[in-house]
């Protein structure tokens, strides 16, 4: 740990998504897909905490209607927020991955929504990847690959699930030490995320504190 | 078949309808599986070692100490050695407070992942005294913080010193010389995720790390007053070996625990599964043998000397150990009536108690007729721990007509609660600005609301329900929750918890009535808690490892034996 960098568990990175997602509107389901997305991502090395901070100020105020893609993947606003497409990818395709392809509107931080629709992957020998003109990011049960810059602006994107052909994206079971157990942020990250999370907290009144926590 | 299992030799466990209601996993006891006894039986049975590299203490009772547990390297695993770090203060008595936000204790402990190096002692020195802005990092597994027991540890100190023993009514009364705060594990503050460590034999079941760390600091604990007194006096007394065994580390565990039961449906359902699963074959034994019997009959006796020396200044609690009492008369009454040698002795045992005992009475008969068959039991340990890691995913093709179905399997005793009613929806689960801690507050007299945690899956599952029902039955449940997002939580939990029997509570956790002890109790009980003592409806004592031997005396000791000890003569 440095002084401009914290160390944080995964847990804690998740937990600590989680709040900053419900503290821009997410519900408390999307809130937890959101850190899932996020977690996934940081234990292949992908810098999911600065895409989760673009995402999340982008869409905060946001009604969740206008982020939500249609029956044609498309968005009802100006772009589609890639948890709400990543899980609705998940569940429309849970029992129907083999090689599928789904051409879909412009998306925020495409890469985000590609742990989602890969909880959907028959087996560990498929891959699932988001591409765009001039890049593409896809994750497997053992690696991730990168290929260009990852957009920092909503484009058009497609999701495909197929086999996974590239030996960067390994075979077989997920092996541990290949993954990142610890999430580095840069404290201007963490305090942004907190002061978001911050929103899902209480303020005091004289009515909770007589009703006491109890010590622990 | 009846809510309480099949009668006759059938394996049948008892029906989570019966057994995930609030009132009864708040009569939780102890058993074969806690915990704390599957950590006992580990270290005994692969021979761990255990060593004290370091005890720099004071006469006051500040310093720094070490404590290693070793594993053997059993099943080809290479040894690993974890280490207490344990820093001792003198915390003025102004200061001392059981509440985690306190901002200063009598000792903190952080347990290290290996053999630390100075540097990481004295990282550790400079964070793990410190609240919240402490932090430990991924070499630690927990990070723990104590304070002495204002009745007992001076005493203690006071009576060793004057070539004494400690009172025994004073050790049995209040049972420990430190109690700890809270024990954080699996990522909190910093500290390595249990996904890291979890693929270790010796921490695959759960909270293994945490009750090492308990069992040290215990060991700890007791060096620490004999030390203190030798420090005041080189003619200072030991305690007698009996009499120290009786000390156990105290707890105080409040609302922070609660959500715990609700955020881990896949880990609670392993661990109430394990036991019922346990009861199960228990039941369906045809006969038990002579050392059977009187092995469960020394436990029933020694049950007695337990609830006996269970105080509890907590009406409700009072109030059911007043029941457990009678409960154990019954038991004996029956046991004089009907033998234990007659054909299916412990399926009719268990029958007789859900029509005769009180709930806590059930229980307590529940955990006491798994005793004498740990060949039989004690491998489900192997199956309480879950893979959270990963989300269940959602079954979006599921038509709008099914996922009511699952929800009325489930969450049928929730549709039939009025949730308009003030008293079925009278409190909120939420955090503090001021404290971040989980809090239950009253909805129609707090602004809190907006702030709700998803803890009252009953009520949200009513709610899903209720929109599902304005829905095409042919509609799919992908669609439905693109236009519903905020059913979202509530739909993922029910892929869970409709293949897991005991992962949900079939209970109102927002109810005006609603007890957040028996949430507590339940967690404990699996922990191996004993003498639980509610200080309030939200906020519990117990004891931990009272009874056990130490580890210098672990390869003599029975490691089960201990829960339930001999009784020590009074000075």
């Amino acid at each position: 740990m440095t002084d401009t960098q914290l160390d944080l568990s995964l847990g804690e990175f998740r937990a600590l998504v989680a709040k900053a997602g419900r503290g821009v509107g997410f519900t408390w389901g999307l809130a937890d897909d959101l850190a899932y997305s996020a977690k996934r991502l940081a234990e292949f090395g992908a810098p999911s905490s600065t895409m989760v901070i673009r995402l999340l100020h982008r869409i905060d105020g946001v009604s969740l209607s206008r982020l939500m893609p249609d029956d044609t993947w498309q968005p009802d606003g100006d772009a589609l927020c890639p948890i709400c497409t990543g899980t609705s990818l998940a569940d429309s395709y849970a029992n129907d991955v083999e090689t599928v392809s789904v051409d879909i509107g412009p998306v925020i931080e495409p890469a985000l929504l590609v742990p989602l629709a890969a909880t959907v992957l028959p087996s560990t020998e498929f891959v699932c990847s988001v591409s765009w003109d001039g890049g593409s990011y896809t994750l497997s049960a053992v690696g991730h690959e990168q290929v260009g810059a990852l957009p920092t602006m909503p484009v058009p994107v497609t999701v495909r699930w197929g086999p996974q052909r590239s030996e960067a994206l390994g075979h077989g079971e997920a092996t541990p030490a290949l993954r990142n157990h610890r999430v580095r942020l840069d404290v201007s990250v963490y305090e942004d995320l907190d002061r978001l999370a911050q929103r899902t907290y209480a303020p005091a009144t004289d009515a909770s504190r007589d009703a006491g926590a109890g010590p622990a | 078949m009846s809510a309480a299992g099949m009668s006759g030799s059938g394996a049948a466990r008892r029906s989570p309808e019966l057994v995930m209601r609030l009132e009864r996993m708040g009569s939780f006891h102890q058993c074969r599986l806690s915990f704390m006894r599957t950590l006992l039986r580990r270290m005994k049975r692969e021979g761990w070692s255990f060593g004290r590299p370091r005890f720099e203490i004071d006469a006051k009772g500040v310093g720094t100490a070490l404590y290693t547990a070793t594993t053997s390297g059993a099943d080809g695993e290479p040894p690993r050695t974890y280490t207490l770090v344990a820093f001792a203060h003198d915390l003025p008595a102004d200061q001392r407070s059981d509440r985690v936000i306190a901002t200063a204790w009598d000792a903190t402990f952080a347990l290290h992942d290996g053999v630390p190096t100075d540097a990481d002692i004295e990282r550790l020195r400079a964070n793990v005294p410190l609240q919240e802005s402490g932090r430990v990092s991924a070499s630690e597994l927990t990070l723990s913080r104590a304070n002495r027991s204002v009745r007992l540890f001076s005493s203690v100190v006071d009576s060793l010193a004057a070539g004494r023993q400690p009172k025994v009514e004073d050790v049995e009364s209040i049972g420990y010389a430190m109690r700890t705060t809270a024990v954080y594990g699996s990522g909190k503050f910093g500290a390595a995720d249990r996904q890291a460590i979890e693929d270790r034999p010796e921490l695959v079941a759960p909270f293994q790390a945490e009750m090492l760390t308990v069992y040290l600091i215990r060991t700890f604990v007791m060096d620490l007053v004999e030390h203190m007194a030798r420090m005041a006096s080189p003619d200072a007394a030991v305690i007698e070996p009996s009499l120290r065994r009786r000390f156990g580390v105290g707890n105080s565990t409040g609302l922070g625990m609660a959500p715990f039961l609700l955020t881990h449906p896949r880990l609670i359902n392993n661990w109430i599964e394990a036991r019922e699963e346990a009861l199960a074959r228990v039941r369906a034994l045809p006969s038990a043998s002579e050392a059977e019997i009187s092995m469960f009959l020394a436990s029933i006796e020694a049950s007695r000397r337990t609830v006996d020396s269970w105080h509890s200044e907590h009406p409700i609690q009072q109030a059911k150990l007043t029941e457990l009492r009678a409960d154990l008369d019954m038991i004996d009454q029956r046991l004089a009536e009907v033998s234990l040698n007659a054909a299916d002795p412990w399926d009719e045992l268990i029958a007789w108690a859900h029509d005769e005992l009180s709930v806590e009475g059930q229980e307590l008969l529940v955990s006491l007729v798994l005793e004498p068959y740990g060949p039989l039991v004690d491998e489900l340990t192997d199956t309480m721990h879950a893979d959270e890691a990963s989300p269940v995913p959602i079954d979006g093709s599921r038509p709008v007509a099914d996922v009511k179905a699952m929800v009325d399997q489930v969450y049928g005793w929730a549709l039939a609660i009025d949730w308009q009613s003030a008293e079925t929806d009278a409190r909120a689960w939420y955090v503090s600005e001021e404290k971040l801690e989980p809090r239950l507050g009253e909805r129609h007299d707090e602004p809190i609301g907006d702030y709700e945690q998803p803890l009252q899956p009953g009520r949200d599952a009513a709610r899903m329900y209720a929109d599902l029902d304005t829905w095409d039955a042919e509609a799919t449940l992908g669609d439905f929750l693109r236009r519903h997002p905020e059913h979202r939580h509530i739909a993922r939990r029910l892929e869970v918890v409709v293949d897991a029997p005991y992962a949900e509570i079939r209970d109102n956790t927002i109810a005006a009535d609603m007890l957040p002890i028996d949430l507590l109790r339940s967690k404990l009980s699996f922990f191996g808690a004993t003498h639980f003592d509610p200080r309030s409806d939200r906020w519990v004592r117990i004891n931990m490892f009272r009874g056990a031997p130490f580890p210098h005396e672990l390869v003599d000791a029975d490691p089960d034996a201990w829960v339930y000890p001999e009784p020590l003569a009074t000075t």
